[in-house]
């Protein structure tokens, strides 16, 4: 369980707009759905009301990308107000967005750029997460990203810049397993050191998701089946944290809701092992 | 970027890093469709198909008259010389139809591309019809104007939360445009040239319609 008293809320989807009248109709068995926080911040009336009756029959939480957190620019309060206000109409559980930032001076590039996991980063991070934490009047889960360039001045590996984040900033953290698997193939690295450099009680969601061949890239693309590698690793993940809500993250591609579903369903044995792990121990 | 300073070199401030990759981002480069081969290089071709897929989905209709082709060609024109600074991407292509203007002129595309986006505020707008000031007429939320997919004139709105639109009469349009905007409904009948029969007639259509909320008054 993590420290924040957060609830496993078992599996769930991200909303897809295809998806939610049939999601509305048939009232799918789904533990959660993710709400893609941008996408709903300023709805038409008609969209909003459906997106208020799915949270009235699931529970939702939202996931955003544009906190910018990572940015030497200020935060935008504006953008933080509505996102809080939306979060307090949907009731949403918790609120993520990356560990990353979006754009500076203004611009915004709308791609979860990489930090630098300097010492001076880590602090200005810290401070801007506790920012957002106040004006959000909730924890903020924060999601290790998936990159493909890293800068040479770095001065600690990325899971340990985001192990003393947490400390300093008391925040959570949405672990993406297919992250760490993409950032492994890409660049080195061992997927299961990086979880066990993680702390245990932070993680409060998990997400899952495809990736997909680039010529000589690995890409994070939400557009196919969760790979063997991820369900093994998302295996590590549950025997380290617990049973922790899940994600199946599908954005390109996007197959009917039942195909989604069997995909989900996947990791209904692999939470059944890890929990008889955990009874047993 | 690439290579690995000395321990004992201080990282250079997080400002400045963040500047030097923003620049090397959208610095003008010219396209190829071979593989990224670094990290750079895919955040580029990632970042202007992200903003490539934005006009597409916002411009369906274009998309269809101009060919897949011919419209990857605008959206790339379009996302080279616009950059975003909002914090949603909704709205990121609003000036498509502008940038048609200036750079293929008042087209068929204009006109569409016109169409579409009256088309979308009309879909964005709050579905609470404003107030009307003295002497002027209630309308559906998000009515205007615009030129249509033929280059007729049409009254785009919203109706039961979607958006709809009416042929307008090219006769007609100056005194449904003067209306929508607020005008005290005498001042606009006196300055159209349209018979009272056909002002009539036009009223009709238009509440019919749920353009206008309610017609006025008979004096």
């Amino acid at each position: 369980m993590n420290r924040f008293g957060l609830p496993d809320l078992g599996l769930g989807l991200g909303l897809r707009a295809q998806h939610a009248r049939e999601i509305l109709e048939h009232r799918p068995p789904l533990g959660f759905l993710e709400l893609l926080t941008e996408n709903h911040l300023r709805q038409p009336p008609r969209a909003q009301a459906q997106t208020e009756a799915l949270a009235a029959a699931y529970p939702v939480v939202l996931h955003g990308v544009s906190m910018n957190v990572g940015s030497v620019d200020p935060l935008d309060r504006e953008y933080l107000r509505e996102v809080r206000a939306l979060a307090d109409r949907l009731g949403a559980r918790w609120i993520s967005d990356h560990l990353c930032w979006t754009g500076v001076d203004g611009w915004n590039s709308h791609e979860l750029l990489p930090l630098p996991y300097t010492e001076e980063a880590l602090r200005h991070v810290a401070r801007r997460v506790r920012q957002a934490q106040d004006s959000l009047g909730r924890r903020l889960a924060l999601e290790n990203p998936s990159t493909y360039l890293a800068f040479a001045h770095s001065q600690m590996p990325e899971a340990e810049f985001l192990a003393r984040l947490c400390d300093l900033a008391d925040c959570a953290l949405l672990l993406d397993v297919n992250n760490v698997a993409v950032n492994a193939m890409n660049r080195g690295g061992d997927p299961s050191a990086y979880l066990a450099a993680l702390p245990r009680d932070r993680v409060v969601q998990i997400h899952v998701a495809g990736h997909s061949r680039r010529g000589r890239w690995w890409i994070d693309t939400h557009a196919a089946p969760v790979a063997p590698a991820v369900w093994r690793l998302y295996e590590e993940a549950l025997a380290r944290f617990g049973a922790v809500s899940t994600l199946l993250e599908w954005d390109a591609a996007i197959p009917s809701l039942a195909a989604l579903r069997s995909e989900l369903a996947k990791a209904e044995p692999i939470r059944a092992r890890a929990q008889a792990a955990a009874d047993a121990a | 970027m690439r290579r690995r300073p000395s321990s004992s070199t201080p990282p250079p401030p997080l400002a400045q890093l963040q500047r030097t990759l923003m620049r090397a981002l959208y610095a003008p480069r010219s396209r190829s469709n071979r593989a990224p081969r670094d990290g750079l290089a895919l955040y580029r071709r990632m970042g202007a198909l992200r903003f490539e897929r934005e006009v597409a989905r916002e411009f369906p209709r274009v998309r269809a008259l101009l060919g897949d082709e011919e419209f990857a060609a605008l959206a790339r024109a379009f996302v080279a010389s616009h950059r975003s600074r909002s914090f949603t991407l909704e709205g990121y292509a609003d000036t498509l139809p502008r940038f048609i203007a200036r750079t293929r002129g008042r087209s068929a595309a204009h006109a569409l591309a016109s169409f579409e986006l009256a088309l979308r505020r009309a879909q964005r707008a709050d579905s609470k019809p404003a107030t009307p000031r003295p002497g002027a007429l209630a309308h559906a939320p998000g009515a205007r104007v615009t030129s249509g997919p033929r280059r007729a004139s049409v009254a785009v709105f919203q109706r039961d939360g979607r958006a709809a639109w009416l042929d307008v009469a090219a006769a007609e349009a100056p005194l449904l445009r003067s209306l929508l905007r607020g005008a005290r409904v005498d001042r606009a009948v006196a300055r159209t040239r349209l018979s009272p029969a056909r002002i009539r007639a036009a009223f009709e259509r238009w509440v019919a319609a749920g353009l206008l909320l309610a017609a006025p008054s008979p004096e």
